[in-house]
């Protein structure tokens, strides 16, 4: 064998790595002038006045930071290209290049937010506002509301406010439904940025601002912490929007041009304090672990209660489904078939903001939680348990009857004792499956285990080894529960021995 | 004492009884055999109100069930707790022990005290040979104890008659004897029973009358001796020929 050819596997990986290296360098700048568009990621559901669709026009995507984003890119001698993603996985999504160059989103400019993305110079100054009830009095600053309940965007500069403000903060994942639950009066506050406070009073006559904006704070353009000549590129764009009257015509057109916007121009970037330690799960886990811990907690009650209901609730409508009359018959058969034919989100959604709106029913977060789990599992228990019941052979009943047992007794003694043995494994099954479903309750405020994990990740962006911490509480209850689940079978399961 | 008088019973189409009398006096073993098909066990079932019979007449004791629509579920209960009756298929509560299967009757329908209930239990599971097997469960017994003590079940509601629908026809041969052994004790101690069976042999033990049913009608009734030794109609010497 000659030697060119015991080298030549040697050549192909330097080829490869050199290779790899280039694509790695690839400028995104580049990239963008050469396809001659920017692709931006925001979230179409941020609302008016950032970004939404114009009511005349469902088609149009109006707001201020769509026509920043158009005047951005036509600074760069492109056209902007809005791409949709979810507000909460925005940062994340950034990595990777094939989605967007780009995200303009109402991102704030924090330090937490520096570690984590590149940030260009500033093109919109907010501060925070305070927003109650008409009916509120004695609330000016956030002082006045230490111990009450103050609703803030999940991972905002509002949310470590009213933490550190000693309020009790509950978390939404968006920028509407908190101002809805400080309408029916279970908040007694919002914390939120300027323009949202602004846009949404409009609509909401009970409602109305509480002293002035305070904690200015900046939007920024985030982009990946390699794009070094595109960031270059876009704070020279953004300068000079900020310079030549572009920025203010588009803010005075939202009426949201103020002092705080002059200060834009002379902005400077504030002394570099070093690189910001990155925050993950495995560095920190005394501080992580138990919250987590404590969180799943909530998780755990949840799901016991929720259970509980769907155990006996679900059992009245299989008796009903099997053996009622007829309209309670037909009653039970429709309740059934809605509950298991219609999403939980929906349900939960239904139950907390629906039954508010409409009819002023104040569910506590908590006890929607218990009800929307409870009502919506009732109708799989009780569809587990006609099986169950129907399982039991027609002899049974028969020799029970020909004893001299009334129908009911019948059932009492002889068909249930063994339908519901049949199934219990679908039971404590539906249980692990509830103990998970449980999940979905975090979308009404509830701090649940999912919860805690994404305010977490999105603090520290260590989506990765809080994910592995999370999974890994779930997994050990999930497997303790049945483990016990099969120890009861066993138990309960003599006549099988 | 039992009177049943023009007892009808169709499904759908099919009319399976057409008019089938008896009278049986107390003490009395009567054994009800005729080809598959010919309405015995209906017979049988219409006697318990596990059917519900189209005309005629059941009395049991000092009741009387008229057939069609009127009968109440409490007229039907009354029946049962006079007429016990025994399976096939045994229909043990399989998630009771023997022993708790016994007592179900009494404490639960007849509402006795635990303790008399278990003392009743108890006697009856020694009197059928399973004094030993009452804390096993059914799927731990043989078919022959399982049908043993479904007999001792029905006894301990104390009924005026005892139906038992093909006692044996379930059970290996060689356990056909434990559950004949027993019948023919109770049919000694004066017990007032029923039997549907194809078992000739249970049958000639213990008969005081042998009824053959065809056609949902009684073709030919008498003694075993009558009966087995010089059946009188061509369709009865039939019957008898396939089944020996």
């Amino acid at each position: 064998m000659n030697r060119l050819a015991r080298r030549w596997p040697l050549a192909l990986a330097a080829a490869l790595s050199w290779l790899a290296v280039a694509a790695a360098l690839a400028d995104t700048l580049t990239e963008v002038r050469s396809r001659g568009e920017l692709r931006y990621g925001n979230d179409a559901e941020g609302g008016a006045p950032y970004i939404f669709h114009d009511p005349a026009q469902p088609e149009q995507l109006r707001g201020f930071e769509v026509e920043f984003a158009d005047a951005l890119a036509a600074k760069l001698g492109v056209k902007a290209r809005f791409v949709q993603n979810n507000w909460d996985m925005l940062l994340p999504a950034l990595g990777d290049p094939e989605k967007f160059d780009l995200v303009i989103a109402a991102l704030e400019r924090t330090p937490e937010n520096q570690t984590k993305v590149a940030l260009s110079r500033p093109y919109f100054a907010f501060g925070q506002q305070l927003v109650v009830r008409r009916t509120t009095t004695n609330v000016t600053t956030l002082a006045d509301l230490r111990g009450r309940r103050v609703g803030v965007l999940s991972a905002s500069a509002s949310h470590r406010l009213a933490e550190s403000a000693g309020t009790e903060a509950r978390v939404y994942q968006d920028n509407v439904n908190y101002f809805s639950d400080l309408e029916v009066g279970r908040l007694d506050a919002v914390l939120t940025d300027s323009p949202i406070a602004a846009e949404n009073l409009k609509s909401r006559p009970q409602l109305r601002m509480a002293g002035e904006p305070f904690e200015p704070g900046h939007y920024a353009v985030a982009l990946r912490p390699g794009d070094t000549n595109l960031l270059a590129a876009v704070n020279g764009a953004i300068t000079a929007l900020t310079l030549d009257g572009t920025l203010q015509r588009i803010y005075e057109r939202y009426g949201l041009w103020n002092a705080g916007q002059e200060t834009l121009a002379a902005w400077q970037p504030p002394a570099d304090a070093g690189p910001a330690k990155r925050r993950t799960a495995w560095t920190e886990w005394r501080t992580y672990l138990p919250l987590l811990l404590r969180a799943s907690v909530t998780t755990l009650w949840v799901t016991c209660a929720g259970m509980v209901l769907a155990v006996v609730w679900g059992l009245c409508l299989a008796l009903l489904r099997l053996y009622g009359v007829a309209p309670l018959r037909w009653l039970a058969i429709a309740y059934i078939e809605v509950f298991r034919g219609t999403p939980l989100l929906l349900q939960i959604y239904f139950i907390y903001f629906g039954l508010a709106q409409q009819l002023g029913l104040k569910l506590s977060a908590g006890l929607a939680a218990v009800l929307s789990l409870g009502l919506n599992y009732a109708a799989n228990e009780a569809e587990n348990y006609r099986a169950g019941i129907q399982a039991v052979p027609k002899g049974q009943s028969e020799a029970a009857l020909a004893l001299g047992m009334s129908q009911w007794l019948a059932l009492r003694r002889v068909i249930l004792p063994q339908g519901l043995r049949i199934s219990l494994p679908s039971v404590t099954n539906d249980f692990i499956a509830m103990f998970k479903d449980s999940s979905i309750v975090s979308v009404i405020a509830l701090v649940e285990l999912t919860k805690e994990y994404q305010i977490r990740a999105l603090d520290t962006g260590d989506y990765l080894g809080l994910g592995a911490m999370t999974a890994g509480i779930y997994f050990a209850i999930s497997y303790v529960a049945s483990l016990g689940a099969g120890w009861l079978e066993r138990r309960l399961h003599r006549d099988r021995r | 004492m039992i009177v049943v008088e023009r007892l009808t019973k169709s499904f759908g189409d099919r009319r399976v009884l057409r008019g089938v009398d008896l009278t049986q006096a107390r003490g009395e073993t009567v054994v009800f055999i005729g080809p598959s098909g010919c309405g015995k066990s209906t017979f049988l079932r219409c006697l318990n109100q596990l059917e519900t019979h189209d005309s005629g007449r059941i009395t049991i004791g000092d009741l009387t069930l008229e057939g069609g629509r009127t009968v109440s579920r409490e007229q039907q209960r009354e029946l049962r707790l006079r007429a016990g009756m025994v399976f096939q298929q045994f229909h043990l509560f399989l998630h009771q022990t023997a022993v708790e299967n016994v007592m179900e009757g009494p404490l639960h329908v007849l509402g006795k005290p635990r303790a008399e209930a278990e003392a009743i239990a108890r006697d009856l599971l020694s009197k059928v040979g399973l004094a030993g097997h009452s804390d096993h469960l059914p799927s731990q017994l043989s078919g022959g104890q399982q049908q043993r003590v479904a007999i001792a079940r029905a006894l301990a509601m104390k009924p005026e008659v005892l139906l038992l629908d093909e006692p044996t026809s379930a059970l290996d041969p060689e356990l056909r004897d434990e559950v004949r052994q027993v019948l023919n004790q109770l049919a000694d101690e004066g017990l007032t029973m029923l039997l549907v069976t194809h078992d000739m042999q249970l049958a000639r033990q213990i008969a005081d009358r042998v009824v053959f049913l065809d056609g949902g009608v009684i073709a030919e009734q008498g003694t075993p001796a009558e009966v087995f030794g010089a059946p009188r109609q061509a369709r009865t010497r039939e019957f008898l020929e396939r089944v020996h």
